[in-house]
This record gives structure tokens, C-alpha cells and sequence, in this order.
């Protein structure tokens, strides 16, 4: 065969190959911004700062895992300090759907620092059941394999979902089983309390940011990486643990309430016999 | 040789000079002097500490001033600087024998940076004379002419200190070419009609509004200005006539022309003074003056400004013809010479008074004829936005107001007046139900603009809770490398217990100090460094909740199998809850397991923690200070939250005379007493609930 005719048959496979496995990628990508981009909320807050100052109004963006409006988010995206100590309120807190700028009102169910977790839930009535994304359905990849995030861009560009793909670069078990993917940390840090997936689909796990403990940091130098994947099983026991809390404080806040309100009764008594 | 000669020259000049003139004589007659003045105006001289409130980033801010005044009066009228007692709110000074009583503002007048305060008399006793300080004349002053200032420089009462005028027609400004005046931070002008007198006795910041006194003993100038070793007092000239006209009338009426006058330096013109801008539609312009022109004469007086120095005095006479009267003046325009006849307006205030909306989250102020013309806009009528605060509602908007937007109408109602601006505003935030939206217009840069707000009262929020984890109440450090093996554990490494926490579940077990864990629930704990110091922890807490650990210890050398039950994690200070109280003005916080750790409280004290406390409240007048442990207020018990809460609300009903804090301040107790006059001071407080 002459080297022309060889090379172009070799060129001619290559572009096979390789439209073959764009049509791939076009069909992955495709399929996750259909089964999973409308779980994407965006979370609008006012920081409240530790002395009680207002700033201006914010926006992260957050997962709903629950049709009744339960949604993780980043902590450190919503005022939570990774290094611990004095941080910062979000208060005024309302989900808002796809580029709407006024939402469902939510508060705070709770927040996990050390694994960069946070728990909203929406008070508002809804208006219907959510589309939400179940950590309990998960998969797992090995180092080598790719897996995909979602984000949704600014409220300039219309909130548009985008995806983006990751290989995993190492698995972890210390400080804990963490998936190390290959970020370039500033321009991924917007991807930080996010789920990534497989190729098919179920969710691997939550984007989320990792610093070395209080104890730790007095002998290191800031690490070069910092953001990580949280794996789902991971995820799905601290949500079960963050509502169990909930609903335990919800009841002793009750509690509380309904003496207060005897107590208060009493000393208004005492007053009056004064 | 010759360094020997001139350490003798030294030595010998002085002698030489005690033998020629009497030093020692002249320092006795001095002192003599300087004491007979001091004695004349010393008793008169006063601290005045002022409680502002000032408006900055669409807030109301509270803060403290120190100041020194002078009694001029029986009645005790005290005059001191407009810079002192400006956003005053309150008022105490005290007196020569420390006495502290009450004042009340009199009247401002920014222009000449004076203020004239009155003191309580009721609260001295009845038929008691008021040390009272004399005016002398500053005309007669000559430079080099010892002076003293008294005052209190950094809020040290009651001081006295000696120098010489070094000059007494200087003028602060911006040069020859510019106007002859100083701005305040709010941007009302100051200074124009001041030849101050320069000295260098030592002022320092608290020295402001004090006297300048002669050898006489009389007030001689009002220290106004200073800094780098140098002072600038306002002449008793131009201070008295104020004063008094203050006294009388509670402010000081100007006649305004209209015009911006420079000196004819440079100007190649051999007399007159010249005519840099003329204001619209104001008296001047009115009459056909232009800029440009030359002014001759004024009342057949023949008029000249050479240089920047007779400049003060020009304006002052004008100033001073009563408002409304006939002004002839000539001027030559062209080469040609012409008269007019200006009739004065009176002279506003450049910046008017200013209001904090607390539930739209701005402050507002007038519109007067100076912010008028200086932002080109065609009327007065209208509110100036001073300042949008973060995260509330007008920042809120879309769009968003901002600073600089003048607001014209509220739900389609016109507003023309920051006092119409405030009615509307109490009518619609005290009404039963606040209305969810209103509508704002307002103009930016000569656009209409129209936006909706939601008010809404400013609440504090609690910070969220952390999930709770499993945790041994103890605290490790890391053996590692050489430190292990030293401590007998051969090749392994663990964590040895530091501190084993009293009243935890760890405490009743056999755990203690020194024991060195090497595994946990039979997995090796092996740190390789420091960087694990976290280890320990790090793995408790991902142990489940209610269930037992069991450490693996070596003491003395053996090793040992202890069980130990999990419990939560403890609250950090950074999650406790909050109260804020509103009428003292400070923060306190739930108590912690780690507070009391730190402060080694047993379980016996309870109390609440101060968090922050605001300046220039009540809570900051008791002393209370951040990490003061307050255990009772006025012999009431306080054992939490609710408890302080409900005190609080009790006191701020009952209004005491007198508030007492028993706090605990590490390991010392603090009585901490306070008399709130019950006024309050900021005008929103009610919008908190």
C-alpha cells in the first residue's frame, strides 16, 4: 500500500474514532443535564457578619435531595469558616429555581465544618413536589475514570447549566476517603458544593473543600489543594444524621417555648402580687 | 584643644547672660503673672464629654467626644467648638472641682467652628456661684506675647500649657487663589471670617473649644485647630460677638451676596478685590454684578484685598450687615465704572440635618441651597440619599437607591421636605400593618427613576448549629519518633492524654493524664507527625453517637483496655446563641462547656457572657467588657438566656435609677454600676422587636 493510502486510511480511522467518541460525550453530557440540572438550585442570603452587620446579598448554588425541599449545599459557600471559629450568618435565606430572582423562604437545618456540608430546608409552601437528586443512588470510579460535574452559570448568562469533566486523579483515606480529581483551583472553586457523576449517570459524590484541622495547621504550610469530592455514601449518612438533629431540635425548641411561656406567666404574677 | 573651648563657650554664655539681664528676676514676675491668670480662668474651665450620633453607611452610629469649654456666664452658658458638640446628643461636663453636671446645646455656628453649651444649674447646689472666665481683647495681642492654653489634651482635665503667639492674622485655606476656607467632613464650610491666632502652647486633640488666655487672666481666643507643635486659636474678636449672638438668639444671622471673592494678587489690578463667580439667581446676580468684575468700594468705603490675610475680615463685614438691608457698591467692568445696589438674603447653613430611616435601611438628609447648587439641581425640594445600608431594603431594590438619589415621592405622594419625608415614614412604620411594597421615585444625575422597597425591621439571626459527632472528653497531644520511644512504647506511636475535661464521661472512667493511647476500637492509631495532632479526634468523631470506645492505653509501661462512652461534641463559642439588648446596647451569649473549661467555672456558676458591647451606650458607660460573665442585674439571678432576657424587659419597664451588673471577670467579681437617664438616644430602637 502506498504511504499516502496508508496514512490516509489511518487518518480517516482517527477521525471515526474520535467523532465517535464526541457523539459520546455529546450523549453523556446531554443526558446529565437532562436527568439532573433542574435539582441545581441557587441559594440568595444575606451574610450576617459575626458582630451582627449586614452585607450585601449573595449567591451560591445548592442541590435539593428531597421532593418536600430538603438541599445541601457547600458550607464554606454559605458563610461557614473551614478553619473553624467566627463565621458568618446567612440570613433572609430563599431558594430561587432556573433565572428567577424572588423564591421559597428557607432556613438553616444545619452544617457539618469539617466536611464543608450544609443543610437547607424550604418553609415556604411548594407550590409541587421537587425534582431532587438522591445521594442513596450512587456509583462509584476508580483513579483513571472520569466523572462529571454540573454548575449553573451567572444570572448574566441566564443560569445555564454546563458541564465539565474531571479524571480522577487519586483516591484518599487520610484525613478521610476523599476523591482527589484533576482541578485547577481557582476556575474549578466555583464548582465547590456541587454533585459530580459517573458516565451513566448516578451521582459519585459532592464537590467540597478540605483544609488541614486547627491542629494540624500551626505545623503546615497551606496546602496546594484544597478542593475534593465527598464520596455519596459519605453524604447520604451526614444528611440522615443533619434531619435526625433537626427534628430533635425542632421538638426541644418547643419545649423551650412552652416554658418560657409558664415561666413567663409566673414572674408576671409575682409582679402583679408585688 | 578645641572642643575644650567650646564646651567652655557654653558653660560661660549662660553666666554671662545672668550677670547682664536678671533671668531668675523675669521667671519670678512671670510665674507671678502667669498664675494670677491662671487662677482667673482655671476654675472656669470645663471637660465636656458629648454622646454623638453620627450617620455613616446608611447607619446610625453611636460614638463619644471629649472637648474642653469655658463658663462666660452666670447662667452657665459655656462656649466651646461647633466640632466638639456637633451630632451632640448629650452632654456632661465637668467642673474645675470634678464635678460632672448636665448640658444642653444652646446654639451651633459652624461657619466660625463655635458652640455655645448651658449647664444644668439645677443639679448644683441652690445659690451656688458659677466660677465665671472674663473676654479680653485680641486686637491688643502682639506676637511673641506669652499665652496659655487650658484644656484637656487626650481627655486629661484640667491642664495647663505655656507658649507664645507666633502670628495673628494667619488665614488656613487652600493658598492665594482659593477661598480662604476649611471644609468639615460633612461639607459645610468653615473658617471664612477667622484670622486665627497662631501660638505654640501644646495642644493635643481634647484641647478643642478651650480657652486661650493672656497674662491678664482674660480668654483671649477658643482653641480651634492644631497640630506639629503648632496652635490656631479663633480670637475673642470674632468669638465673643458670636457668642453672645448665640446666647441671645441660639444662632448667628449672616447676610449672603452671593459672590466668590479673590485677592488681585497677580491680577495686574492696582485696587478693589475681584468678583470670581456670582450664584444665580442670588442677591449679586440680581442686582448686575458679574464675574469678572472688580469691586470698588462698598458704602462709599473704599474696599482693597491684596493678599489672602484681608480677606476674612471682607467677608466678615458683609456678613455682619443686618439681613435684607441696601449694599451700595461700585465696580469697574471693562474699564468702565458702575454702581449697585445689592439687598442681602440671609446665609444658610450649607448642610442641613440629616435622618436615619432604620426600617428602609437609608439615612436621608436636607436638600439646602449649597447641596443645591453644588449637585446642579433645579429646586430644594426633594430628600438627599446620604447613605444605603448593606443588606437592607433600599440596598435591596431593583434598582437599587444608592447615594446621591434624591427621593421625590413615596406610593405617588410627593415629598418635599426631609420633615415630610419623616412624618411619612412614621405614619406608615407605626401604623398596625406595615405595607409589604412602597414605591419610591426618585432622581439620579437629572433621570427620574422608580423602584419598590419591602421595609422591614433589622433582626438579629442565631448562627446555625454544627451536627453534633462523638467525642472523649479529653484533650492529646501526638507522641511520635524519639518521644515514643522515650516514653517506653518501643515502635508504636499514640496519643498521649494531656488534660482529662472534669464533668464528662471520660472523667468517670480510669483515663488520665499521661496514659498514652496506641489504638481505638482496635484499629492502630499511628501518627507520623505532627500534621496528625488532629488524628485522635478526627476519628472519634466518625464513630457513632451513644455507643462505646475502647482505648487501648500504655501506663507505666503495661498496656491497658479502657471503655469509655461517646457523648457529643460541645458547643463551640462560635455557635452559641445570641440576645441582643437594645436600650444598654450590648451582646450576650449562652455559656459553653469550653468557656467554663477555659476559666475553670465549675458547674455552680452560671451566667451569661458578654459578647460585644456597642460604644457609647449604657452597658459601655457600666464598663462591661467582652468575656465578663454576668451572674445577676440588679440582685436578680441570671442563670440563661430566657432569665437575662426576661430581666432585661423587666428593667426596661420598670426603669431604675439605677442598673447594678455582678459580673465575673476570670477570676475576680466586678460591681458595675450605671444611671441610665432613659432617654433614648438613637430613634429607632423600637423597630428591633
Amino acid at each position: 500500500m502506498s504511504k499516502f493510502v496508508r496514512y490516509g486510511l489511518l487518518w480517516s480511522l482517527f477521525s471515526v474514532s474520535t467523532s465517535l467518541a464526541a457523539a459520546g460525550n455529546a450523549e453523556i453530557y446531554d443526558a446529565l443535564i437532562k436527568k439532573h440540572a433542574e435539582a441545581l438550585v441557587t441559594i440568595k442570603f444575606i451574610p450576617q457578619m459575626p458582630n451582627g452587620d449586614k452585607r450585601s446579598e449573595v449567591n451560591a448554588t445548592g442541590t435539593v435531595i428531597s421532593a418536600d425541599g430538603l438541599i445541601i449545599c457547600s458550607n464554606s459557600q454559605i458563610g461557614g469558616n473551614p478553619m473553624g471559629g467566627a463565621s458568618i450568618t446567612p440570613t433572609e435565606i430563599e431558594i430561587l429555581f432556573g433565572e428567577e430572582t424572588t423564591g421559597l423562604k428557607a432556613e438553616v437545618v444545619g452544617r457539618d465544618t469539617e466536611l464543608d456540608l450544609a443543610w437547607l430546608k424550604i418553609t415556604d409552601e411548594l407550590p409541587k413536589p421537587l425534582s431532587f437528586l438522591d445521594y442513596k443512588q450512587s456509583d462509584t470510579v476508580g483513579v483513571g475514570g472520569e466523572i462529571y460535574a454540573i454548575r449553573l452559570m451567572d444570572e448574566y448568562f441566564g443560569r445555564a447549566p454546563f458541564v465539565k469533566s474531571f479524571t480522577i486523579s487519586a483516591t484518599l483515606k487520610k484525613p478521610r476517603k476523599l476523591i482527589a480529581p484533576s482541578v485547577v483551583w481557582i476556575a474549578d472553586s466555583e464548582s465547590v458544593g456541587l454533585p459530580v457523576f459517573a458516565a451513566d449517570g448516578k451521582v459519585v459524590g459532592m464537590f467540597i473543600v478540605q483544609l488541614p484541622d486547627n491542629a494540624a495547621r500551626q505545623n503546615m504550610r497551606r496546602p496546594g489543594d484544597i478542593i475534593f469530592v465527598l464520596p455519596a455514601k459519605k453524604v447520604a449518612v451526614q444528611t440522615e444524621l443533619a434531619l435526625e438533629q433537626y427534628a430533635a431540635r425542632k421538638a426541644e425548641e418547643a419545649e423551650a417555648a412552652g416554658q418560657e411561656e409558664v415561666a413567663a406567666e409566673a414572674a408576671a404574677e409575682t409582679q402583679a402580687s408585688e | 584643644m578645641r572642643n575644650t573651648l567650646i564646651l567652655t563657650l557654653f558653660l560661660i554664655l549662660p553666666a554671662a547672660l545672668q550677670a547682664e539681664t536678671n533671668p531668675s528676676g523675669i521667671r519670678e514676675e512671670v510665674r507671678q503673672m502667669m498664675q494670677s491668670a491662671r487662677d482667673r480662668v482655671f476654675p472656669a474651665l470645663v471637660n465636656i464629654e458629648v454622646i454623638t450620633v453620627e450617620y455613616w453607611g446608611g447607619k446610625e452610629r453611636k460614638g463619644g467626644r471629649n472637648g474642653s469649654g469655658t463658663i462666660m456666664t452666670q447662667e452657665g452658658h459655656v462656649v466651646t467648638n461647633f466640632h466638639v458638640v456637633e451630632n451632640g446628643k448629650r452632654f456632661r461636663c465637668r467642673l474645675s472641682d470634678k464635678r460632672e453636671i448636665g448640658a444642653t446645646m444652646v446654639g451651633e455656628d459652624p461657619l466660625t467652628d463655635l458652640a455655645v453649651l448651658k449647664l444644668n444649674l439645677d443639679e448644683l447646689e441652690p445659690d451656688e456661684k458659677l466660677p465665671v472666665a472674663d473676654w479680653g481683647d485680641s486686637n491688643q495681642l502682639e506676637v511673641g506675647d506669652y499665652v496659655m492654653a487650658m484644656g484637656s489634651p487626650f481627655a486629661l482635665s484640667r491642664t495647663v500649657t505655656l507658649g507664645i503667639v507666633s502670628n495673628i492674622e494667619r488665614v488656613l485655606g487652600r493658598g492665594e487663589n482659593a477661598p480662604s476656607e476649611q471644609r468639615f467632613a460633612s461639607g459645610q464650610r468653615t473658617g471664612l471670617f477667622t484670622n486665627w491666632i497662631q501660638h505654640d502652647a501644646l495642644i493635643n486633640p481634647g484641647n478643642s473649644g478651650g480657652p486661650l488666655v493672656n497674662l491678664q487672666g482674660q480668654v483671649i481666643g477658643v482653641n480651634t485647630r492644631g497640630g506639629a507643635g503648632q496652635g490656631f486659636a479663633t480670637p475673642s474678636d470674632l468669638a465673643q460677638r458670636v457668642f453672645d449672638e448665640l446666647v441671645a438668639k441660639g444662632e448667628v444671622e449672616r447676610s449672603f451676596l452671593g459672590v466668590s471673592l479673590r485677592s488681585i494678587k497677580d491680577t495686574g489690578f492696582e485696587r478693589g478685590v475681584l468678583v470670581n463667580s456670582v450664584i444665580k439667581e442670588g442677591p449679586a446676580a440680581e442686582a448686575g454684578l458679574q464675574a469678572g468684575d472688580l469691586l470698588l468700594s462698598i458704602d462709599d468705603e473704599p474696599i482693597t484685598v491684596r493678599f489672602v490675610e484681608q480677606l476674612p475680615p471682607l467677608l466678615k463685614l458683609i456678613a455682619e450687615r443686618p439681613v435684607g438691608s441696601e449694599m451700595k457698591v461700585t465696580f469697574e467692568r471693562d474699564g468702565k465704572q458702575s454702581t449697585a445696589r445689592i439687598n442681602t438674603d440671609p446665609l444658610r447653613r450649607d448642610v442641613g440635618d440629616e435622618e436615619n430611616f432604620r426600617g428602609w435601611g437609608l439615612t436621608a438628609m436636607e436638600i439646602t441651597e449649597r447641596i443645591a447648587l453644588v449637585e446642579r439641581l433645579d429646586t430644594t425640594d426633594g430628600v438627599y440619599v446620604s447613605g444605603v445600608r448593606s443588606g437592607g431594603p433600599a440596598e435591596l431594590a431593583e434598582p437599587s437607591l444608592s447615594y446621591g438619589d434624591i427621593i421625590h415621592s413615596i406610593d405617588n405622594q410627593p415629598v418635599k421636605s426631609l420633615k415630610e419625608l419623616v412624618e411619612r415614614y412614621r405614619t406608615i412604620m407605626d401604623a398596625d400593618e406595615i405595607p409589604e411594597y412602597l414605591m419610591i421615585s426618585y432622581e439620579r444625575q437629572a433621570k427620574s427613576h422608580v423602584t419598590l422597597i419591602k421595609p422591614k425591621p433589622d433582626r438579629d439571626q442565631d448562627p446555625p448549629r454544627e451536627l453534633p459527632k462523638a467525642w472523649i472528653g479529653i484533650d492529646t497531644q501526638p507522641v511520635v519518633n524519639e518521644l515514643a520511644e522515650h516514653l517506653g512504647l518501643g515502635e508504636k506511636t499514640g496519643y498521649r492524654v494531656t488534660r482529662v475535661y472534669p464533668g464528662t464521661e471520660a472523667a468517670k472512667t480510669e483515663l488520665s493524664v499521661g496514659d498514652v493511647i496506641i489504638s481505638l476500637d482496635e484499629e492502630e492509631l499511628s501518627p507520623r507527625g505532627m500534621h496528625d495532632a488532629g488524628l485522635f479526634d478526627r476519628r472519634v468523631r466518625q464513630l457513632d453517637l451513644g455507643d462505646d470506645a475502647i482505648l487501648r492505653i500504655i501506663r507505666e509501661g503495661k498496656e491497658v483496655d479502657l471503655t469509655v462512652p461517646l457523648e457529643r461534641t460541645r458547643i463551640e463559642p462560635s455557635e452559641a446563641r445570641r440576645e441582643r439588648n437594645t436600650d444598654f446596647e450590648f451582646t450576650v451569649r449562652e455559656l459553653t462547656f469550653f468557656d467554663r473549661d477555659r476559666n475553670r467555672w465549675s458547674n455552680e456558676i452560671n451566667g451569661v457572657l458578654v459578647q460585644s458591647v456597642e460604644p457609647a451606650g449604657w452597658a459601655s458607660e457600666a464598663g462591661l467588657r467582652g468575656a465578663d460573665l454576668i451572674q445577676r442585674i440588679n440582685d436578680q439571678q441570671i442563670t440563661s438566656l430566657a432569665s437575662f432576657r426576661r430581666v432585661m424587659d423587666r428593667i426596661s419597664q420598670e426603669e431604675p435609677d439605677r442598673v447594678v451588673f455582678v459580673v465575673l471577670r476570670g477570676p475576680m467579681t466586678s460591681f458595675l454600676f450605671v444611671e441610665p437617664d432613659w432617654v433614648p438616644t438613637l430613634g429607632e430602637e423600637e423597630d428591633e422587636q
